[in-house]
């Protein structure tokens, strides 16, 4: 073993990463990103763009063009893209090709994703496709086919865990950690700790529920812009949750509680400001995909039969095991 | 010019470094294959957490600055353009943000704040008449049976929505506008935020452009 290898850190560094886990969460990844993406990329007219009369883009760089080889004037070249972005999106999640699928449709999304904000920002960040462009290719430089594709690779039974089957789905997580930790983060910088304030975070719900080209929602709204408490304790729940948030990586409790409060969290911001954020289905990639495949398989008496072992992908230091015995319940092993 | 040049260079070295620990684990021991992904995965972390703590968009590594600025109590500073359709009788009325398809409603209002208004009056006119022509071809798809699509007929109202919700004015037919768009103006909305709240037609409306010009 090398110096660095030796040290606390590089332990920390291999526990976090290279702890072996089953294939089946690596697989739910690419399931999930493979039709979250597809819903997002059927949801807009991306290739259209292309198609805008001339004016649109004469303020866009050449630079921001070259970058993502996004030009007017290609609308049926780009409408083949798109359909062959779709086309990669099913493959990768039903697991055909998925490595290549996976690739394709990462390479096709980074080059798609821009237009639809390319005539005045070149970088399309929330709209729900930033996440999806680096998880796809992270997902083919993985063996992110091992199990549940459609098209076996000859193996009846999934792999036996492996430390390659958890780096890929553990910097898929850091992903869509840094969504919070960097939106908090920057509230401070630009901001500073006043962005907390009531009278700031009124103001945004009151923008957001006056604005009637954006009103959908609006009770949640005003009633917490009546309330300046009510203000004071979003703005530094906020805060807190964004910056608190990269708990998850490292905490088995904190992931089970926190995770779930994202949801509620967005939910919360739809009701009260308008504003969307596609990506919570991106969450699911925090689900336990073994308790969720053992708690699928209980009922059929075939499996009961026969104790097996199915590893806590998520658990990061220490693994736990679960084993589904002859009575069907599930008890945790260490 | 410099972000998107750094952005690129950012992104092909997560795809080069990408490929390389994943052909090249094939022929190596695990040791060098294990060196190769710790290689991957440091460039990633360095790269995400630059974009970030930078606060440059590396884009699709992000700084994501979500609601990162301070909202005045009044919104005269930035004005939020407003697209009406005008009739053959002079009546103004809005228009369901599903007619500016491909563009969704926030991307379109920022290219109308940040270029609209610099380009030279031909090119704003190209512009006005590709909005009245689309403004007219909604209103009709509208009035329609089948009413004004969304962007993807078959996921309807499944469709994955923009970042920020928009009211489908023209959902049902009644609210449709029975005559057709003459003339197209934009004007620039900008309101004192409590006065609004409590009297919501308390906003101050300047028309910045009109569609043929008069």
């Amino acid at each position: 073993m090398n110096r660095l290898s030796q040290s606390r850190w590089a332990q920390y560094w291999d526990t976090f990463w290279f702890t072996p886990t089953s294939p089946r969460n690596l697989a739910a990844a690419r399931i999930i990103f493979a039709a979250y993406s597809l819903w997002v990329l059927a949801s807009r007219q991306l290739a259209e763009v292309s198609g805008l009369p001339l004016d649109f883009w004469s303020r866009v760089g050449a630079s921001a063009r070259w970058r993502y080889l996004d030009f007017p004037g290609h609308l049926s070249l780009e409408r083949t893209l798109v359909w062959l972005a779709g086309i990669a999106l099913v493959c990768a999640g039903a697991g055909v090709f998925p490595r290549l699928s996976c690739f394709v449709s990462g390479i096709l999304l980074y080059h798609l994703a821009p237009f639809e904000s390319i005539i005045w920002i070149p970088h399309p960040y929330a709209r729900g496709l930033t996440i999806s462009v680096i998880a796809l290719l992270t997902l083919a430089f993985s063996p992110c086919g091992d199990s549940w594709t459609l098209l076996p690779l000859g193996r009846s039974r999934p792999s036996a865990p492996a430390s390659d089957y958890t780096w890929p789905v553990r910097l898929i997580q850091v992903f869509l950690v840094e969504i919070y930790l960097f939106a908090g983060y920057a509230k401070i910088v630009v901001v500073g700790w006043k962005w907390a304030s009531a009278a700031n975070i009124r103001n945004w719900i009151l923008y957001c529920i006056e604005e009637d080209q954006m009103g959908v929602f609006h009770s949640l709204g005003a009633w917490a812009a009546a309330r300046q408490l009510a203000c004071l304790a979003l703005g530094v729940g906020t805060l807190v949750f964004e910056l608190g948030l990269i708990m998850v990586l490292f905490s088995r409790i904190a992931r089970r509680v926190l995770v779930p409060l994202v949801a509620l969290f967005h939910l919360g911001i739809l009701l009260g400001m308008n504003l969307t954020f596609l990506n919570v289905p991106q969450l699911l990639v925090f689900a336990n995909w073994d308790v969720v495949a053992a708690w699928l398989k209980k009922p059929h008496p075939e499996v009961s039969n026969q104790p097996h072992k199915v590893e806590e992908v998520n658990a990061s230091a220490e693994t736990a095991f679960v084993t589904q015995n002859t009575l069907g319940t599930l008890a945790p092993m260490r | 010019m410099k972000t998107n040049i750094v952005s690129t260079i950012a992104f092909v070295g997560f795809v080069g470094l990408g490929l390389l620990a994943a052909t090249g684990g094939r022929f190596l021991a695990e040791p060098a294959k294990r060196r190769l992904t710790n290689a991957f995965l440091a460039f990633a972390l360095t790269v995400s957490f630059a974009a970030g703590l930078t606060q440059h968009n590396l884009w699709p590594f992000s700084s994501w600055p979500v609601l990162a600025m301070p909202m005045p109590a009044a919104t005269f500073d930035l004005p939020t353009p407003r697209i009406v359709g005008v009739d053959a009788n002079g009546n103004e009325y809005d228009i369901d943000y599903r007619a500016w398809q491909p563009l969704s409603l926030e991307e379109l209002t920022s290219w109308l704040n940040l270029h609209f208004f610099h380009l030279d009056r031909a090119s704003e006119d190209r512009v006005g008449k590709f909005f009245l022509d689309r403004a007219n071809r909604a209103r009709e798809q509208a009035l329609a049976p089948s009413g004004l699509a969304y962007p993807n007929r078959w996921l309807g109202p499944l469709t994955a929505p923009t970042h920020i919700l928009h009211p489908a004015i023209w959902s049902r037919a009644g609210r449709v506008p029975r005559n057709c768009f003459v003339r197209l103006r934009i004007y620039q909305e900008s309101w004192d935020l409590e006065a609004r709240r409590l009297d919501p037609a308390k906003l101050t409306r300047v028309l910045a452009y009109e569609y043929p010009l008069r």
